[in-house]
């Protein structure tokens, strides 16, 4: 990120004394929900929530990271390489960004996108070193001014949920390559026999090359993301039904959680609802 | 196993040669001929399972690769010599070949590999898997891989790992056999037929000549990748044919391993063109696609000036309106290009103009701001600058705002002409500044891109390594610019934060035009890109034979640009495919303006064209 000169505004040379105070600071409100499914023994997803508030009387900036990454490898390295995964790209991203978000310089130009995709090449590299023969799906959305930056690997996914449900992440699986080249349909994806097969994950080869999307936010949706556990079992209009009958985004991740254990709960189900509050 | 073991009182174990899968492969001396040195490899069968129904399992697959060798007579095909089973352990005694598999051939080169050699290792390999499939019963390899075949001390080639090869059963269904990357999609779905191999065949030889590995590629993905692009050497009949086996549909491939084999070798050190009797045996050639007819569009007319046009005209209440550098703004009829009315200013005009009810705005270098009635063309205000003026006015909330080499944006009351602020900033301003909701955006020669308020208060301030003369565009909260520092920046246009950067190979003058998500921009590079603006990917780009520094308009799913090898471009939005171009007889450095009917563009030819649409 280029250093960026912010300007303080004129203060204001009157003073009337304001009528109330404010109610409406923006900020995020998020909820998770986090549950080993009904089949599995034990919980290889993993969720980060960072989010951050400062407010001056120039600026209000707020941003947030949110992470969800989904493990496999069996044997306790599920869990850990997504545990590490997760960890080490949170880290790299508060780490440049969160430090220069509070005003601290930084020698380092990087974009957005460089700082994304270097923390997940950092991820892929942890993974490989410590924790041989695992991997992890990776799927953040750093937040911020009215953006979703997006950093991507896997088939853990973001949508939109508001009136409509809009999914924005594109999975990288065998499944989704095959809808995408018009050899199968949408519905034959969902009985396809190797689902769960991955074209990439963190942790798998060196150099990944990451997904990265800007998208505006959409305001009076919520973000979303889940794990598999959550998508491969409910379907799109499921999902929006229910997160539509909980106001509270916390009560709608449990609910979406306990509905997909209702189904089977065949895998681990994480998910995780953000909603912008006090934004015009 | 130790070596030094001997087997069945005649095999003495030498060294391990290799592992894989469910089996480990020895070299053993076959102590039977003991005056001479004959080498066996001897296979092992590993089964650490300790289920008896898996054990089971893996001995008769063993067991089956065993009796399928045995009935296999091919020069190309290791021969077997015994079978037998030493307290549970199964071993198979194999000819030894004195070789190096393909993949290790292409992993110890540095460089890509020939392409008569490869075409002449596929041909060969055509010719034994024809052998298998047309043996009785058939026999499908269902592994083609570099790692399954070797290179043997006298260059033939021989197909190694019979494994997983099976009888083949029409109609039976299994799971996913075989090794990702290289199997075809009806293998994922536990179907193989002969038509596999021969696309197992076509993604080794791709391998071989792109040097890309396909296990970790998506699967497929072939199309992502052009041989070709990868490796300039291969022909491209070579390409087409390794792409005919590569098709997804398996009846749209060689229907048989002969006719493969025979387009192969035409590619051979030697290999002569053949004549293949089928039709659907012929890979399809596409027509060669002839660049874009040249000139077949006739303009509409052309309108000469005095000196180079190096602005963007614009269209308007039935006039065309274009400033040259004969120091003219010259306004003209649009049907015909017939002559109106000129303003003379005493500099050149560079940017271009903008209207303001029933007046037309514009710089000139003479450092003013001119504003001209466009009925009778007669002057209605000037705004002294203390430099030339290269920028190019931008009307909102009644101001006209404009840069000035002065080093500061103007705001001008749009009526009168009066001055209302100026904003000093660290270099020339030569980008057209854009008004988005209540700030103004533009960029400076110091390499800053400021973001002002309607007051001139700078909001925020970013900076590229060099000037910023393109001017900037927003789409879905991004601002988009080029720099002199070869790269194209979206920053997030609240904050000025950088989102991404797409690097281009010389310095970026033109402005970026957004439509359908894709910005397209021209570079000094000599190309014409379009990216995707929400993830910075390059969709494509067009090369064109100059410097691309004017800037492109997009209009009804089309790009249009000029490059300085005199050349107007139309390409496709999606795909950067050449339409069309039309030549002048000078560099084109300015913009392109449209309506309904027709283009408009300046050469520094001296020449203003309409093109119809």
């Amino acid at each position: 990120m280029a250093p960026i000169t912010r300007v303080r505004s004129r203060r204001s040379t009157k003073s009337a004394p304001p009528a109330e105070l404010p109610h409406d600071i923006p900020m995020f409100r998020s909820g998770l929900a986090y549950d080993v499914g009904r089949v599995r023994q034990s919980n290889e997803d993993c969720l980060v929530v960072i989010t951050s508030l400062q407010q001056g009387d120039a600026v209000s900036p707020y941003y947030g990271l949110f992470v969800v990454a989904d493990g496999m490898g069996g044997h306790e390295l599920g869990e850990k390489a997504s545990l590490l995964a997760a960890q080490t790209f949170a880290r790299e991203v508060t780490g440049k960004f969160g430090v220069q978000f509070l005003g601290g310089s930084s020698e380092n130009y990087e974009s957005i996108q460089e700082v994304l995709e270097s923390a997940m090449n950092l991820a892929n590299q942890a993974v490989m070193l410590n924790l041989p023969g695992s991997g992890t799906t990776l799927t953040a959305a750093l937040v911020f001014s009215k953006q979703v930056f997006l950093a991507h690997i896997g088939d853990s996914r973001a949508y939109f949920v508001g009136k409509e449900i809009r999914q924005i992440t594109h999975d990288h699986s065998l499944v989704q390559r095959l809808v995408d080249q018009g050899h199968i349909s949408t519905e034959e994806a969902g009985r396809f026999a190797q689902r769960n097969v991955l074209l990439k994950a963190v942790g798998q080869v060196e150099g990944i090359e990451t997904d990265f999307l800007t998208v505006p936010w959409e305001h009076g949706s919520r973000l979303m993301l889940c794990s598999d556990g959550l998508w491969g079992v409910l379907s799109d209009s499921e999902i929006l039904r229910i997160s539509k009958n909980y106001p509270s985004p916390q009560d709608a991740a449990i609910a979406l959680a306990r509905q997909a254990n209702t189904m089977g709960g065949p895998d681990n189900i994480s998910v995780l609802i953000v909603e912008m509050v006090g934004e015009k | 196993m130790v070596v030094g073991t001997t087997l069945e009182n005649r095999y003495l174990v030498i060294r391990v040669i290799g592992s894989g899968g469910m089996s480990w492969v020895y070299q053993a001396r076959d102590m039977r001929f003991p005056s001479v040195t004959r080498l066996v490899a001897v296979k092992e069968m590993l089964n650490p399972s300790k289920d008896a129904a898996i054990r089971a399992t893996a001995v008769q697959s063993f067991e089956r690769e065993a009796n399928l060798l045995a009935t296999l007579n091919h020069p190309a095909i290791p021969r077997i010599y015994d079978y037998f089973t030493i307290s549970e352990r199964s071993f198979l005694v194999m000819e030894f070949v004195n070789g190096k598999d393909l993949e290790a051939i292409l992993t110890e080169s540095s460089d890509f590999l020939p392409v008569t050699q490869v075409a002449h290792w596929g041909a060969d390999l055509c010719s034994v898997i024809h052998y298998l499939h047309h043996h009785e019963p058939p026999v499908i390899f269902r592994d083609i891989k570099p790692s399954n075949i070797m290179s043997d001390e006298h260059e033939n080639i021989r197909l190694v790992d019979f494994g997983i090869a099976k009888l083949f059963e029409p109609d039976r269904k299994g799971t996913m056999i075989g090794t990702e990357g290289y199997s075809p999609p009806e293998q994922y779905r536990g179907e193989a037929g002969p038509l596999s191999d021969v696309y197992a065949l076509g993604a080794t030889l791709h391998h071989l000549l792109s040097r890309r590995d396909p296990r970790i590629e998506p699967p497929f993905s072939w199309h992502d990748r052009p041989l070709r692009q990868l490796n300039p050497a291969v022909p491209e009949g070579l390409d087409q044919a390794i792409m005919k086996a590569l098709a997804y549909e398996p009846e749209q491939r060689f229907p048989d391993m002969k006719i493969f084999g025979a387009v192969l070798a035409q590619f051979e050190e030697g290999g002569h063109p053949v004549v293949i009797q089928s039709s659907e045996a012929t890979p399809g050639v596409s027509a060669v696609i002839p660049s874009g007819p040249e000139n077949t569009i006739k303009p509409k007319w052309v309108f000469s000036c005095e000196d180079e046009i190096r602005g963007t005209p614009v269209i308007t209440k039935g006039m065309v309106l274009a400033g040259a550098y004969d120091n003219n703004l010259y306004a003209l009829k649009p049907s015909t290009g017939e002559f109106i009315w000129k303003y003379a200013a005493e500099g050149g005009l560079t940017g271009r103009p903008a209207i303001v009810e029933d007046m037309i705005v514009v710089g000139s270098e003479d450092k003013r701001v001119h504003a001209v009635n466009l009925t009778t063309g007669k002057v209605v205000w000037t705004y002294y600058t203390e430099a030339p003026v290269r920028s190019s006015p931008t009307l909102a909330e009644g101001h006209v705002f404009i840069g000035s080499d002065d080093a500061k944006l103007h705001a001008i009351n749009a009526l009168y002409g009066r001055g209302a602020w100026k904003t000093e900033v660290d270099g020339p301003v030569r980008s057209t500044p854009l008004a988005s909701g209540d700030r103004i955006y533009f960029g400076c020669e110091s390499g800053d891109v400021y973001a002002v308020d309607l007051r001139g208060e700078i909001k925020w301030k970013f900076h590229a390594k060099r000037s910023v003369t393109s001017s900037p565009c927003e789409a879905s909260g991004l601002l988009y610019f080029g720099s002199v520092d070869n790269l194209l920046y979206a920053v997030d246009i609240k904050s000025g934060w950088a989102v991404w950067r797409f690097r281009s190979n010389h310095a970026i003058i033109s402005s970026p035009a957004i439509s359908q998500g894709i910005i397209v921009f021209g570079s000094a590079d000599g190309r014409i890109y379009g990216v995707d603006g929400n993830s910075s990917k390059k969709k494509w780009h067009f090369e064109t034979e100059g410097q691309v520094t004017g800037n492109p308009m997009i209009s009804q799913g089309l790009v249009f640009c000029g490059s300085v090898d005199k050349n107007l471009y139309c390409l496709e939005l999606l795909t950067g495919k050449l339409r069309w171009k039309f030549a002048t007889e000078g560099p084109i450095t300015g913009g392109i303006t449209a309506n309904e009917e027709m283009l408009v563009f300046g050469s520094t030819d001296h020449k203003l064209y309409a093109l119809p649409l």
